[in-house]
């Protein structure tokens, strides 16, 4: 063990902060390449910890939309769709809803989370949303994540064009208070026009605060 | 010959065998395993020098000031600030490969005296391209805090060294922090804040009302974007099936309770 290999031994430990703890004092015969005034002027031992930043106990924890929940307890599993030229691409499956992966999640302050799914399919008869046209005002639904949940009330039930549905100012918005919007096709189906005309935009709102398991 | 000074060259040199290989080996952080710090000057009236590692890697930093990000390997540094000659806190700070942190000087909680080093990791995962991902910590020398902004209560009961996330869409909004459950006093504001959309944006309550020191430092980093654009259409019935069920039923009612 050469001297030089002393010398290289104390830099490289100042470098990675006091990998090796001398406590017990500095010794003023050995010396120090590239030193430091902080290597030099005492105390070696690594300093305290810095405190880490926490988080308040008051954290909402967001979450994608897993499962929905309508009035009579009918529940559809939920999966993230992207849109693609314009279009949301809702699962074929009429079983399964979609949740536009660009919109709020449960949780968010702002922004509609935005689930759709098919009202009817030519492979696979009446889908999940069949039963959305009979929802009122009032009803409760419930929208799950993998353990949490939130409950909503509903607070509207519209029908509109499908080509004003961009420019409506509730049913995709990103801004204005968090809300689910539930949306399907509803109205009259002309199979020479490409289909519904229309889609059924159910909106809630969030009356407490979310909850988990029961 | 000072035994103990002689042991600490040996053990070192033993040390440095083992480290020689890894610090040679790499390079630069640009080899993926490095972090990133920044260091948020969150002391009123101070103009600091920040040292990382025995090494300056920064002078005058004014208070409200966010300086670097400094590159240093994973693993344990020493973290200075200091008054000209004078060290104002000294702490070792821990960082992982990758990882992104602020390491932020500031008050304590009313009560307390010693000037603090609080470390927040930097969550870098994706949001959409239009919102913003909205990290708020409270660093000042007040009691815990609620923060409204746009006049509603949405960062609760925050403590100082605590900090809060929320996602919300690109826009401005006029934020207050005031005692937690309360409305006045009002420690700060109302002041607009606008966010960066694909970014996260943080943003740290600090000073002290007593001494008028009271302020908002902020700074963002971009991350990568997630989520697809609004849909223009929602084609959702292929068979018609729902409409013959229907045909004869009364046109849908629109009754909204909220407006």
């Amino acid at each position: 063990m050469g001297r030089s290999d002393a010398l290289i031994g104390l830099a490289l430990a100042a470098l990675v902060g006091g990998l090796v703890s001398c406590a017990a004092g500095t010794d003023p015969a050995a010396p120090v390449i590239g030193g430091s005034p902080a290597v030099v002027a005492g105390e070696r031992s690594s300093p305290e910890p810095a405190r880490p930043g926490t988080q308040a106990r008051s954290q909402v924890e967001r979450f994608a939309p897993e499962e929905l929940v309508l009035p009579g307890r009918a529940r559809a599993p939920v999966v993230p769709v992207v849109t693609v030229d314009g279009e949301l691409k809702v699962p074929t499956a009429p079983d399964r809803l979609g949740w536009w992966d660009g919109s709020a999640y449960v949780g968010d302050p702002f922004g509609a989370t935005v689930i759709a799914g098919h009202v009817d399919s030519a492979t696979d008869g009446l889908g999940f949303f069949a039963q959305l046209p009979a929802i009122e005002v009032g009803d409760q639904i419930t929208v799950l994540g993998d353990g949490p949940r939130q409950r909503y009330q509903v607070t509207s039930v519209r029908s509109i064009a499908k080509n004003a549905l961009a420019a409506d100012g509730d049913a995709l918005s990103q801004t204005g208070d968090h809300r689910p919007v539930l949306i399907t096709c509803t109205g009259d189906y002309h199979p020479e026009r490409g289909g519904y005309e229309q889609n059924l935009v159910v909106t809630a709102e969030q009356r407490s605060r979310q909850g988990s398991g029961d | 010959m000072m035994p103990v000074g002689r042991w600490c060259g040996v053990a070192a040199a033993g040390v440095a065998a083992l480290m020689a290989g890894a610090l040679i080996a790499t390079p630069s952080q640009a080899a993926g395993d490095g972090a990133e710090i920044y260091l948020v000057q969150a002391l009123p009236g101070r103009s600091l020098d920040v040292t990382i590692d025995g090494k300056t890697v920064a002078e005058g930093v004014a208070a409200a000031k966010v300086a670097g990000p400094f590159d240093v390997p994973a693993g344990s540094h020493r973290v200075s600030v200091a008054d000209g000659d004078q060290v104002v806190v000294e702490k070792s700070v821990e960082v992982g490969g990758n990882d992104s942190s602020d390491v932020v000087v500031h008050l304590p909680a009313p009560g307390e005296s010693e000037p603090v080093m609080t470390v927040y990791q930097n969550d870098l995962a994706a949001v959409p391209a239009d919102k913003a991902k909205l990290t708020v910590a409270h660093t000042a020398a007040v009691p815990p805090a609620d923060i409204t902004v746009n006049g509603k209560v949405l960062f609760r009961d925050i403590a100082n060294g605590e900090a809060l996330d929320l996602i919300v869409p690109v826009a401005t909004y006029t934020i207050a922090i005031v005692p937690t459950g309360q409305e006045k006093p009002v420690y700060l504001g109302p002041l607009t804040l606008t966010v960066t959309g694909g970014a996260l944006n943080r943003v740290y309550a600090v000073g002290d009302p007593e001494q008028k020191t009271m302020n908002v430092v902020w700074h963002e980093i971009d991350v990568p974007t997630s989520g697809s654009q609004a849909p223009k259409r929602i084609d959702t019935g292929t068979g018609g099936q729902a409409a013959a069920l229907n045909s004869g039923r009364e046109p849908l009612l629109w009754v909204d309770l909220t407006r």
